[in-house]
């Protein structure tokens, strides 16, 4: 590892405080993190990355490890891309995890400005809640409905004709 | 899933369908919140192949309205709950080969003719789940007219006959060959009846027009079927024209007419109603073509509730024009057909078109239902999301298997797999008595082979946009009702009906020979 110059490899501190190291050119897919050394410099600190913890920031490097080579994202809202639910196999594979990681995946990504991993992140949980109905979503996310009667009622006058009011 | 940031929730649901959407909508509070902004609206609603507006030209409430709107219309909701069950149509036990059976129109009663006795029986079902039927009438009909019209007609034996019970249960309508008989079966005693026949020319009409439109049934016209309609003031009868390989369809009776007193239901009625010829499918094509300059026929006409009322333009200026709107399958020459919506008016027979349900165009060199889509292109490879379904529904699996995979198939909302090819000759319509959807089946279509059994049934929503003047509205008109796909069966089916559950559902009930299908939708 140190037969390299100094600056190929950094070391990223988790939020529950374990050091982490990486392939410089790995964690620059990280945009929050590129854009910090650049203001930095390569100081050879740890850099703390305080909204991810050891599991699933090892999680994050791997799949930036797989990525690395990946040319940057074309444009930020070309449509093709919109929609298009495909994910390639490694990624599929990648994102077989319980729930819990798959939401601290995209937040990690989210919040490390990873925007492919993001993209995958959304694209799985879309293709889980397809063509599904609202109680197949609860149940599938184990979300609370909270709408209170007055919204129940809120939201079925939404959906009748503007003449119906 | 829930403490994810708004801006992540909205990602999600940028990359669903239409569907999804309006499912994701109604999950809770938060992505509800995430779901009412304006810009995804309006890339999911760009979805439609219809015309969006610019997303400045709406606010954003109007955006929730346009998007609602375009759900109700397109039944965006309807199609991910569908449960399909078959069962066996159970009949009462003494039956022989050569008995005849029909239910009523609210399926609560049964009529069997076995020679020449007819019994009515009311259905009733045991706390197992198995069912007995109560016998509520029996008579013995006719005596020499049914055989005499057998010889008449020239051909020995196989007078298959066709019946038709009222909701009460107490007037029956027999078809034989061209002539129908109608008989109450409560009166004791007399066996009285009122008759019906094609080769008698003995018709009065809904209107003066129809006089001279009005063409009577080719000689070798049979009926083919009829049923009782309306609250039993109406039957409709099926008629097959062999030899111009046409159907016509007739509503007889007059629901309107003071003249012949008593009440519907009453054979009173019928003694004189049954001569009245209320629509012809015929006449009306003859109308709608005289005011075309063009030919048209009508198929598979269906008449709708007197208290439907069509919003338009032209309806609201002119709100006291007597008349009825009805659906049929509409062709215009070999290649051209569709799904339609039109006024008849009572005085100085005028047909109007009043809306056209999008449905394929067949091209003239149309040879297979398949041909009108690539199915290796066309149909998404992603393993259908409702495999889940059948295992906790407890159906036939076949059955199941079959309705999961029609929806996979036909898994993007907008894909022409959901839109009708109204070809076949014989079209049966059925319209929920909410007129807010009606259900199409197409025998023999859904199957690579013209010749096949069965068909496909397709549902539609039937509402229509009120009408406004403001802008919004007027884009709102834009959005058109785009049929999904309900099913493909190997059934015939010979009757289809739409029922509306008590819990806001529908259940569409297809009947055929032995089998009855149903779908709670």
């Amino acid at each position: 590892m140190s037969s390299g110059t100094p600056s190929s490899t950094i070391t990223l501190t988790s939020s529950d405080g374990v050091d982490v190291t990486v392939e410089r050119q790995v964690a620059e897919r990280s945009v929050l993190i590129k854009n910090m050394l650049e203001d930095l410099g390569d100081s050879g600190e740890a850099i703390p990355v305080p909204n991810v913890n050891e599991a699933v920031l090892k999680k994050v490097i791997e799949w930036c490890t797989h990525h690395k080579l990946d040319p940057p994202s074309a444009g930020d809202d070309d449509d093709s891309r919109r929609k298009t639910t495909d994910i390639d196999e490694w990624d599929q594979k990648f994102m077989q995890v319980d729930q819990e990681m798959l939401f601290e995946i995209i937040l990690a990504a989210n919040y490390l400005d990873i925007k492919a991993l993001l993209d995958v992140g959304c694209k799985t949980v879309a293709n889980m809640i397809k063509g599904k109905s609202p109680e197949e979503i609860r149940k599938t996310f184990n979300i609370q409905n909270d709408f209170t009667p007055e919204e129940e009622d809120q939201i079925r006058r939404e959906n009748e004709w503007a003449e119906d009011r | 899933m829930a403490h994810l940031p708004t801006e992540i929730i909205q990602s999600i649901l940028l990359l669903t369908d239409g569907e999804t959407y309006y499912s994701a909508q109604h999950v809770c509070s938060s992505w509800h919140q995430a779901a009412a902004d304006a810009f995804l609206l309006r890339q999911i609603i760009t979805e439609t192949p219809f015309a969006v507006p610019a997303l400045d030209a709406l606010s954003e409430d109007e955006w929730n309205a346009f998007f609602a709107q375009t759900v109700r219309l397109n039944l965006l909701d309807k199609r991910k709950t569908i449960v399909k069950s078959v069962s066996r149509q159970v009949w009462p036990g003494d039956a022989s080969p050569s008995t005849v059976y029909s239910l009523s129109s609210d399926r609560e009663k049964l009529v069997s003719l076995k020679g020449s006795r007819a019994t009515v029986y009311a259905y009733s079902q045991h706390g197992d789940g198995s069912l007995q039927f109560e016998p509520v009438y029996t008579k013995m009909l006719f005596s020499l007219w049914t055989l005499s019209q057998c010889m008449s007609s020239g051909r020995s034996g196989g007078v298959q006959h066709r019946l038709a019970l009222s909701t009460d249960g107490r007037l029956l309508a027999i078809a034989a060959w061209k002539t129908i008989h109608v008989y109450d079966l409560s009166e004791q005693g007399r066996c009285s009846f009122a008759q019906y026949s094609l080769a008698g020319s003995q018709c009065s009409f809904l209107d003066e027009l129809s006089q001279s439109t009005y063409s009577p049934p080719a000689a070798d016209a049979i009926i083919d079927s009829l049923e009782f309609t309306e609250r039993d003031s109406l039957l409709r009868v099926v008629i097959r024209e062999d030899k111009n390989r046409s159907v016509r369809i007739q509503y007889l009776g007059r629901p309107d007419g003071q003249k012949c007193g008593g009440a519907s239901t009453d054979l009173l009625y019928w003694k004189e109603g049954i001569k009245h010829v209320y629509l012809d499918s015929t006449a009306l094509a003859a109308a709608y073509s005289d005011e075309t300059n063009s030919t048209f026929t009508f198929r598979g006409i269906c008449l709708l509730p007197e208290s439907f009322r069509f919003l338009d333009n032209q309806c609201v200026a002119d709100r006291q024009r007597q008349g009825r709107y009805f659906l049929a399958a509409l062709h215009h020459g070999p290649n051209s057909a569709s799904y339609v919506l039109c006024h008849v008016s009572a005085l100085g027979t005028k047909v109007r078109l009043c809306r056209e349900f999008l449905s394929r165009k067949t091209s003239p060199t149309f040879t297979h239902w398949t041909d009108d889509f690539d199915e290796k292109k066309d149909i998404p490879s992603s393993s259908p999301p409702f495999g889940g379904r059948e295992q906790r529904s407890g159906l036939l699996s076949a059955d199941a298997t079959s309705v999961s995979r029609n929806l996979s198939l036909a898994l993007h909302r907008w894909h022409k797999i959901h839109l009708p090819c109204p070809r076949a000759l014989t079209p049966l319509i059925a319209v929920s008595e909410d007129v807010k959807l009606f259900v199409v089946f197409e025998p023999g279509a859904g199957h690579a082979y013209s010749f096949a059994t069965g068909g496909a049934f397709y549902v539609y929503s039937l509402e229509s946009c009120p009408h406004s003047s403001s802008a919004l509205h007027d884009n709102l008109c834009r959005i058109q009702p785009w049929s999904f796909l309900l099913d493909i069966v190997d059934v015939d089916v010979e009757e289809v009906q739409v029922f509306k559950d008590p819990s806001g559902g529908y259940t569409v009930t297809a009947m055929g020979k032995q089998d009855v299908l149903q779908w709670r939708i």
